[in-house]
C-alpha cells in the first residue's frame, strides 16, 4: 500500500533541512514518496518535465538563493496544472509580512522551521491532511491552512 | 681767534690784593679781548653776591681771601656757578694746589705774579674753551642719562666682582632703590653665591667680552613674577681689553613668556586630547571586535543550533531502538536456554513471542531506519563541524603569531562561507580568483575587513528591497607590488556627499541598533595603519559601489601587536 501513495515535492536549498523534514515526516508516519529539489528552478524544472507524477502537496522553504519561495509560487500560481496542489510554507522566518503574502499567494500553511524538533515536528503534523490525497481531488484548502495556527514560534 | 663772533666777555677778578687786581684788569683793558664788563672784587662774600645777580663768563680767582682759603673757596664758586670757567690763581711755589684745583673743576691756574698779559689772555682762551667743551660733554651726557632713564626697561652696570654701580630709574621703579652696591645674584634673586655661567648673560660678558642674552624669571618689587630677556654686554674694558664694567639691559617678556605657555599648554591640551582618542579608537577598535564576534557567536550558535538538534533527536530514536533490540535479544536469551532445557512446543511458543514483538516494534522498519539514523545524524556533525572549522579558518584562532602567510582567495572563501546566511537572501556572489601569490598578514584582520565590506554590500542592497536580489563581484588579482582584491555591489551607491566620511569612525547611514558606523574605520586601521595597505572606495549612486583593498607583497615588519599604530595624516 505504501508505494501506491502520492508524492510530496520538498523545495528546499538546505540538505540538512530537506534531512530533518523528511525524518520528521517519517516520525509523523508520512510515509509518502519525497521528491527534492534545492531551489525553485529545480522544482519548476521537475513540475514541467514530461514524465512528471505531480505530487500530492509541496513543502516549500522560502529563503533559498536565486529563486525564492514567493517567486516560486507567483510562478506556478501562474499555471493551470498546478493550481490545485496546496503549497505548505516552511520557512524560518516568523515575519507576519512573510506569513501574509504567503496566504495572498495562495500557500495553504506556514509551517515555521523551529531549531527545536520537537516543536517543527508538531508543525509539520498538519502535512499528514494533504498526504494522502491525491492533488486532483478537491479539497477545503483554505479552512485547513487556518488550522495550522497559531504557529509554534521559533526561538 | 677767540670766536670773532662771540659776544663781549664779562670778567669777575676775585682777588683780595688790588695792587695785583688792578694790574690784571689793566692788562685785560689793553688787550685784544672784546670785553663786556669786568668787576673786582677781594671779599668771596662779594664775588658770590655778584654771582647772583650777574651771568659771568669767566672767574680769576685768588684762592686766599681774606674769608676763605684754598680749595674751599674754589668749592664754594663751583657750587654757586659750575657753568662759569674758572682760572685759579695761586701763590709762587704752589702748582701742587694749583692742579688740585683743576682736578676740582678749575680750567686753569696762573702762578700769581708769574704771568704776562700774553698768558693771561691764552689761559682765558683756553679756560673758556675747555668750559665749553666741558659743557657739551655734560650736556650729551645728561642727554644719555635722561635718556637711559627714560628708557622703560631696567639697566644695570655691574663691575667686576658683580656688584651693581649704576641703575637706571626703570630698573629702581621694577625692583627697588636699594640696588648700588649690592651683588646682582643677591639683589635681584636673594641668593648668596653668584649666577651660573651658563643661565647668565652678565657672568658671560665678562669671561669672553662679548654680548649675551638669557632668560630670567624675576621677581618685582611688589612680589609679582616677571620673565625678563636679559642682554649684556662689556661697557668698559683694561688695557688688555678685558671688561672691567658691564652694562644689562633687561626686557620684560612675561606676555610673551605667558602667551608661549599658553600656547605650550594649549599644544599639550592637543596632545593629550589626541593621546585619548587614540585611546579611544583602540578601546573602540577592541569593543568592536568584540561586538563583530558576539555577532558572529549569535549567527553561530543559531546556525548549530538546528544540527546539533537533530543529532540529539536521532540519538533519542536510536535510543529508543536499542531498548527494543535489547528487548528483543532478551528473548532470545531465553529462546537459548529453551534450546537446551525445554520441549519442542515450548521452543515454538518462545519463537511465537518473537515474531510478535518483532512485528509489534515494527523491527524491520527499526533496521532498515537504523542505517539512515547513523547517515542523517553523520550528516548533522558534519554541519557542526564544518561551521567550527569555517570559525577557526575565519579568525585564525589557531594561527600561533600575529603575521602568517596568507591567502586572499583563500581568506575571502572563508569569509564567504561565514557571511553565507546573510549574503544568500539578497545578493549573489560572483568571484573571480586571479592568480595572487601569499602576503604576509595577520589573517583574523584581514578575514574581518572582508565581512565587513561584504556586510555592507548586503545591507546596501537589502535596503532597497528590490524584486531580484543583487550582485556582489569580488575580484582578486595581483600587481608587482601587491595583491587586490576588489568587491563590487549593484546596491544604491553612496551618495557624493557621504563619500568622504564613511571611512570615519561612528558615520552611519543606518538606523539606530542597525550600525554602529564602525565597520569601515576599523576596517582602515586594519588596512592602512596595521598592515600599510591600501582601501578606497569608487562609489556612484546609479552603479553600486566598489571598494577596493590592497595589502604589499612585503609587508615591512609593523607593530601589530595592539592598536598602537599611528594612524596616517597624524
Ligand atoms: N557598499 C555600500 N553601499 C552603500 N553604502 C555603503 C556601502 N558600504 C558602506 N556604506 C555607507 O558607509 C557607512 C559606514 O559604513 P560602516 O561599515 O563604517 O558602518 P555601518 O555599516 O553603518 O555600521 P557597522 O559596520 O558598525 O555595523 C554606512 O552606514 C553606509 O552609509
Ligand atoms: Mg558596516
Amino acid at each position: 500500500m505504501s508505494e501506491m501513495k502520492p508524492l510530496l515535492l520538498l523545495v528546499d536549498d538546505d540538505r540538512l533541512d530537506t534531512l530533518i523534514t523528511k525524518r520528521c515526516l517519517k516520525e509523523l508516519a508520512v510515509t509518502n514518496p519525497v521528491v527534492c529539489a534545492a531551489s525553485g528552478e529545480e522544482a519548476i524544472e521537475y513540475l514541467t518535465a514530461d514524465s512528471c507524477e505531480l505530487p500530492c502537496a509541496i513543502l516549500l522553504d522560502l529563503n533559498m538563493p536565486r529563486m525564492g519561495g514567493f517567486e516560486f509560487l507567483e510562478q506556478i500560481s501562474t499555471l493551470e496544472q498546478f493550481r490545485s496542489i496546496p503549497v505548505l510554507i516552511l520557512t524560518t522566518s516568523t515575519a507576519q509580512e512573510d506569513i501574509d503574502k504567503g496566504h495572498t499567494l495562495g500557500a495553504v500553511a506556514y509551517i515555521v522551521k523551529s531549531p527545536n524538533i520537537v516543536e517543527f515536528k508538531e508543525a509539520l503534523k498538519c502535512v499528514t491532511r494533504y498526504a494522502n490525497v491525491a492533488h486532483n481531488e478537491p479539497c477545503g484548502m483554505a479552512n485547513q491552512a487556518d488550522a495550522c495556527h497559531p504557529m509554534p514560534q521559533a526561538q | 681767534m677767540y670766536s670773532a663772533n662771540a659776544s663781549p666777555l664779562r670778567i669777575l677778578i676775585l682777588e683780595d690784593d688790588m695792587i695785583d687786581g688792578q694790574q690784571i684788569k689793566r692788562m685785560l683793558s689793553r688787550s685784544s679781548l672784546v670785553l663786556d664788563r669786568i668787576e673786582l672784587t677781594d671779599y668771596l662774600e662779594n664775588g658770590l653776591q655778584l654771582l647772583a645777580v650777574q651771568d659771568l663768563d669767566i672767574i680769576l680767582l685768588d684762592l686766599n681771601l681774606p674769608d676763605s682759603n684754598g680749595l674751599a673757596t674754589l668749592k664754594s664758586i663751583e657750587n654757586t656757578c659750575p657753568s662759569v670757567a674758572k682760572i685759579v690763581i695761586t701763590g709762587e711755589g704752589d702748582e701742587q694746589l694749583g692742579l688740585q684745583a683743576v682736578a676740582q673743576g678749575a680750567q686753569d691756574y696762573l702762578i700769581k705774579g708769574g704771568f704776562d698779559a700774553n698768558t693771561l689772555i691764552r689761559a682765558i682762551h683756553y679756560s673758556l674753551e675747555r668750559k665749553k667743551s666741558e659743557k657739551a660733554l655734560r650736556e650729551s651726557k645728561s642727554q644719555l642719562d635722561a635718556m637711559l632713564e627714560s628708557l622703560g626697561d631696567p639697566m644695570i652696570m655691574v663691575d667686576k666682582a658683580l656688584c651693581i654701580i649704576w641703575t637706571n630709574e626703570a630698573n629702581t621703579n621694577l625692583f627697588g632703590d636699594d640696588a648700588i652696591g649690592n651683588q646682582c645674584h643677591m639683589f635681584y634673586h636673594d641668593e648668596e653665591t653668584p649666577c651660573t655661567s651658563e643661565s647668565s648673560a652678565i657672568i658671560q660678558a665678562f669671561q669672553d667680552g662679548g654680548a649675551h642674552s638669557c632668560d630670567a624669571l624675576m621677581t618685582d618689587k611688589n612680589d609679582r613674577q616677571r620673565y625678563f630677556h636679559w642682554t649684556a654686554n662689556a661697557a668698559l674694558r683694561d688695557k688688555e681689553g678685558k671688561p672691567t664694567t658691564v652694562i644689562a639691559i633687561g626686557r620684560d617678556i612675561t606676555d610673551r613668556k605667558t602667551a608661549e605657555e599658553s600656547i605650550r599648554s594649549a599644544y599639550n591640551e592637543v596632545e593629550r586630547a589626541n593621546h585619548e582618542l587614540k585611546e579611544m579608537q583602540s578601546q573602540v577598535v577592541q569593543s568592536e571586535k568584540l561586538a563583530s564576534i558576539g555577532q558572529l557567536a549569535a549567527g553561530v550558535a543559531h546556525e548549530m543550533n538546528t544540527p546539533v538538534g537533530f543529532v540529539s533527536c536521532n540519538f533519542e530514536t536510536l535510543e529508543s531502538y536499542l531498548k527494543k533490540i535489547l528487548e528483543l535479544l532478551d528473548m532470545y536469551e531465553v529462546l537459548a536456554r529453551c534450546v537446551e532445557a525445554s520441549d519442542k512446543n515450548h521452543r515454538l511458543e518462545t519463537l511465537k513471542r518473537i515474531k510478535e514483538a518483532k512485528v509489534k516494534m515494527r523491527f524491520d522498519e527499526i533496521l532498515g531506519d537504523l542505517q539512515g539514523l547513523f547517515e542523517d545524524s553523520r550528516e548533522g556533525l558534519g554541519r557542526v563541524t564544518s561551521i567550527i572549522q569555517n570559525l577557526r579558518d575565519f579568525s585564525r584562532i589557531d594561527q600561533a603569531c600575529d603575521l602568517a602567510e596568507y591567502n586572499l582567495n583563500e581568506g575571502i572563501k572563508t569569509t564567504l562561507t561565514v557571511a553565507r546566511n546573510e549574503v544568500k537572501y539578497d545578493a549573489e556572489v560572483k568571484t573571480e580568483f586571479g592568480d595572487v601569490p601569499t602576503v604576509f598578514c595577520n589573517a583574523g584582520q584581514i578575514n574581518q575587513v572582508f565581512l565587513n565590506i561584504l556586510v555592507n554590500a548586503v545591507q546596501a542592497i537589502r535596503s532597497q528591497e528590490r524584486e531580484t536580489p543583487g550582485t556582489i563581484l569580488i575580484r582578486t588579482y595581483s600587481t608587482d607590488t601587491d595583491v587586490v582584491c576588489e568587491i563590487q555591489d549593484n546596491g544604491p551607491g553612496i551618495s557624493e556627499d557621504k563619500l568622504p566620511r564613511i571611512f570615519d569612525p561612528f558615520f552611519t547611514t543606518k538606523p539606530a541598533g542597525k550600525g554602529t558606523g564602525l565597520g569601515l574605520s576599523v576596517s582602515y586601521d586594519i588596512i592602512v595603519n596595521k598592515h600599510k595597505g591600501q582601501i578606497w572606495v569608487d562609489s556612484n549612486s546609479n552603479e553600486g559601489t566598489k571598494f577596493t583593498i590592497t595589502l604589499p607583497l612585503t609587508v615591512a615588519a609593523t607593530d601589530n601587536a595592539d592598536a598602537e599604530s599611528i594612524p596616517a595624516g597624524g
